[in-house]
């Protein structure tokens, strides 16, 4: 069959988790705000330097915890597949300080539960918003990928800025994690060389 | 740092991954009853395609109904009450699974008829002083659709008419299967994607005209809902076939869940569905031309299963022959003699495809004519030459005097014989037939080999094959291929061998066969060992026959003389006793194979 990819979006209420999926997979966006209430899974076929990609993104309401065992997981029909994802998109405000700091806590939750360390990309989602913002985004980018290891984003799912790069970062470092021992290194450079054309 | 702004998208050419217009956006694995809520969503577009949850089914059942109102005669078992059969609502599943599938093609078409429609335009002006595209870029960026289209509307004229006159017996595993053959197109598509998009983005930024074509693709709605049409940008129509490709395999997934397996039908689609897998699972591999030659008819990879040198025996007269065994063919070529500056090249003598091949047993053949068994004395002759030959390159090359042009003479001239006696001395026959007329005859020395090849050809043909004609340029194409794809790359010659080349074992080889056990029945068996001399076998000894038995117990003792040998290979054979089979004239084997085997000599 052809490769397929596990994602898994979190992140706190209202960061625009499913306006970033809904932007990628179907095009529209939603000025609106309606909280997810159910687990959703988008699947988006791509393709990526001539090869056939699917991804199967979970669009799941807010948790106030990640899923620490299966058990844990199943309990909550909602939640349920998280714990098989291979990736994971975890959304913040860059208006709210808050957000962030849940985004802290789910890492940390999801990198001690997994055996494996997983794939995790940091967004900073509502960059139109940019005045509002919380701290400059150096700062943040740093610590996310110094001391998180973790890859770093920022885009706006309104005016459709960086969805796209994000979606094919993460299909970058997804399907070439054998080859590169720390995720968030390959992440980076990849990141860096498209930061270049695109500016 | 700019955002781009609200409406215009990032159009960014570097990335392949595509927006995309979606249709089967969620899945119904979901558990919870959130299905109400994605369908309003998705509007026109959602598909039932798989409905796991069966607490869900009367909603959809009804659902369904109301869409396919007026179409079809609604016939009396869908309208059976609650208490139905377990039987009866999978039939009834599988019609509505069927309606869905026929809507969401009809989608799907309209969709690729709305990206043809300013092609023809496209095309027409393309010739003229005022192009508003080349034909090139016309051919880039609509490559394949065309073809796509036409697959699609011929599954879906078929299939329209067997759920509008809906019997509970009616298969249409056929159509699914023919679809799934002809998925090989979308590899081609797929491959032309990024070409596809990066051509219509750059035609769209210089050229005004084809920009605004391309922004305004009109979609037209389903036939019986008064929709207007919808305005779709050619980037999001080009990606519905990638889209379409990968979710092949959900819908024969979904109608073999409702198909009792006893149903005519089940059979048709598991193989669509085996077709459409192996498809998917091969989309991404790249193009090794050792293992991968060309798809098949039926769009699986058609791959070289089998090689070596054979001696065909054609228009009186033994020829070298390289025979390759793919998947659905076997192909008998005959390697061209190297012109300087150029590679190897094959030259196809003959393909059948394996749906006709037969292997005609030796009675209902003609024998091979007498003219062509080369007398003993001649290869024995021949053989003591070549020994000859052999001691004096030796001694040449030990005397370190001998210029090297001596040995060069000498081993031209080994060549020569060897070559005589590889095409002189096999006699083993193996026959191939063509359902269509012509037989071809190969010779070979072992008669393991000779198993071999009929067993492998025999294991393809267990799959279900069909017959078909390769065009010149397909044909041209498998035999380019065969070089590279070759395991077998040098005729089994001593002088052909380097002297740092692993040379095996030499002196000899004390085996005794003992005995053999497991037969089914008790039948007269006897053995045959086969070794090999650089990596040609030739049969080295025989025991006797042990008449009526299921443990035979030879206990025979031999002594093989070895020549740069590698492989001992030992086969059992059931004696034929029947006089009207046995031929001894030709050195007929019709003795059955009971089992065979190798033992790795040199390591």
């Amino acid at each position: 069959m052809v490769p397929t990819v596990q994602v898994a979006v979190l992140g706190a209420c209202g960061v625009g988790k499913t306006s970033i999926v809904r932007r990628f997979v179907a095009q529209d966006f939603q000025e609106e705000y309606t909280p997810t209430e159910y687990r959703e899974l988008y699947r988006a076929s791509a393709v990526l330097s001539g090869r056939l990609y699917e991804l199967h993104i979970l669009d799941v309401p807010n948790l106030q915890r990640y899923p620490a065992t299966s058990g844990q997981e199943w309990m909550d029909p909602r939640f349920r597949g998280l714990r098989n994802s291979r990736a994971f998109i975890l959304v913040f405000d860059i208006c709210s300080p808050e957000s962030f700091h849940h985004v802290k806590q789910l890492r940390q939750q999801i990198i001690e539960s997994s055996s494996k360390t997983p794939l995790i990309i940091v967004v900073g989602n509502k960059r139109d918003q940019q005045k509002h913002r919380f701290a400059p985004r150096h700062v943040l980018s740093v610590l996310v990928k110094k001391s998180w290891k973790c890859g770093y984003l920022e885009c706006s799912a309104r005016s459709n800025w960086h969805v796209l790069l994000l979606f094919k970062e993460l299909l970058i470092s997804a399907t070439s994690r054998g080859r590169s021992t720390n995720p968030s290194i390959c992440l980076q450079g990849a990141l860096h060389r498209e930061r270049c054309s695109i500016m | 740092m700019e955002p781009v702004s609200h409406q215009g998208m990032p159009r960014l050419s570097w990335i392949d991954t595509l927006y995309s217009n979606f249709n089967y956006g969620t899945d119904g694995y979901d558990a919870e009853g959130n299905e109400e809520q994605k369908s309003s969503r998705e509007g026109s577009e959602t598909m039932p395609y798989i409905d796991e949850s069966p607490t869900m089914s009367p909603q959809l059942s009804a659902r369904s109904q109301d869409s396919v109102d007026g179409v079809s005669p609604t016939p009396t078992e869908v309208l059976l009450p609650g208490g139905e059969s377990e039987s009866d609502k999978g039939l009834l599943m599988r019609k509505l699974v069927l309606s869905g599938v026929l809507a969401s093609e009809e989608i799907y078409i309209n969709q690729l008829e709305a990206l043809l429609l300013p092609m023809k335009p496209l095309k027409a002006t393309a010739t003229t002083s005022q192009p508003v595209l080349t034909m090139q870029q016309i051919d880039a960026i609509f490559y394949k659709i065309q073809d796509i289209y036409e697959i699609h509307k011929d599954f879906y004229d078929n299939l329209c008419p067997i759920v509008q006159q809906w019997d509970n017996q009616t298969t249409v595993g056929h159509l699914f299967q023919k679809l799934a053959s002809q998925l090989g197109m979308y590899k081609a598509f797929v491959d032309n994607y990024k070409c596809a998009l990066e051509t219509a983005e750059k035609c769209s930024q210089c050229n005004n005209q084809f920009f605004k074509i391309s922004e305004n693709l009109k979609v037209k709605g389903p036939k019986d809902s008064k929709e207007q049409p919808t305005s779709v940008t050619m980037e999001a129509l080009l990606y519905k076939p990638i889209d379409r490709v990968t979710r092949s395999t959900l819908v024969l997934h979904d109608l073999l869940k409702h198909t009792p397996s006893d149903h005519p039908d089940y059979a048709l689609l598991q193989d669509a569905l085996r077709i459409s897998q192996n498809f998917l699972s091969s989309i991404n591999e790249d193009i090794d031309p050792r293992r991968t030659a060309v798809t098949t008819p039926k769009g699986e990879t058609r791959q070289l299963v089998k090689d070596g040198y054979l001696v065909e025996l054609s228009e009186n007269s033994r020829k070298l022959r390289h025979l390759f065994l793919f998947t659905d063919l076997l192909l008998c070529a005959k390697l061209k003699k190297a012109t300087v500056g150029k590679h190897q090249q094959y030259d196809c003598k003959w393909y059948i495809p394996l749906a006709d091949l037969v292997f005609p047993s030796p009675e209902e053949s003609e024998p091979i004519p007498q003219l062509h068994a080369t007398p003993d004395h001649e290869i024995e002759d021949m053989k003591a030459k070549i020994s000859v030959l052999k001691s004096e390159i030796q001694k040449e090359k030990k005397s370190n005097k001998g210029s090297s042009r001596t040995i060069e003479r000498l081993k031209k001239k080994m060549f020569e014989y060897e070559s005589w006696l590889l095409l002189s001395s096999p006699t083993i026959p193996f026959r191939i037939h063509n359902k269509n007329g012509k037989s071809y005859l190969f010779l070979l020395s072992s008669d393991y080999e000779r198993s071999e090849w009929r067993e492998a050809i025999q294991k393809l043909q267990k799959k279900d094959l069909q017959a078909f004609a390769l065009s010149s340029l397909e044909l041209q194409v498998l035999t380019g291929s065969c070089f590279k794809l070759r395991t077998v790359h040098n005729v089994p010659i001593i002088s052909n061998k380097d002297d740092d080349e692993s040379p095996g074992l030499y002196g000899f080889l004390h085996v005794i066969v003992k005995s053999a056990k497991g037969f089914s029945h008790s039948s007269n068996l006897y053995c045959t060992l086969e070794v090999d001399s650089f990596g040609y076998f030739v049969s080295k000894a025989k025991t006797r026959v042990f008449r009526d038995t299921m443990e035979p117990e030879w206990n025979e003792e031999f002594e093989i003389e070895l020549e740069g040998s590698q492989c001992l290979r030992i086969l059992c054979y059931e004696k034929c006793y029947d006089k009207s089979k046995l031929n001894k004239d030709n050195n007929e084997i019709v003795d059955k194979i009971m089992g065979k085997g190798q033992i790795q000599a040199a390591t």
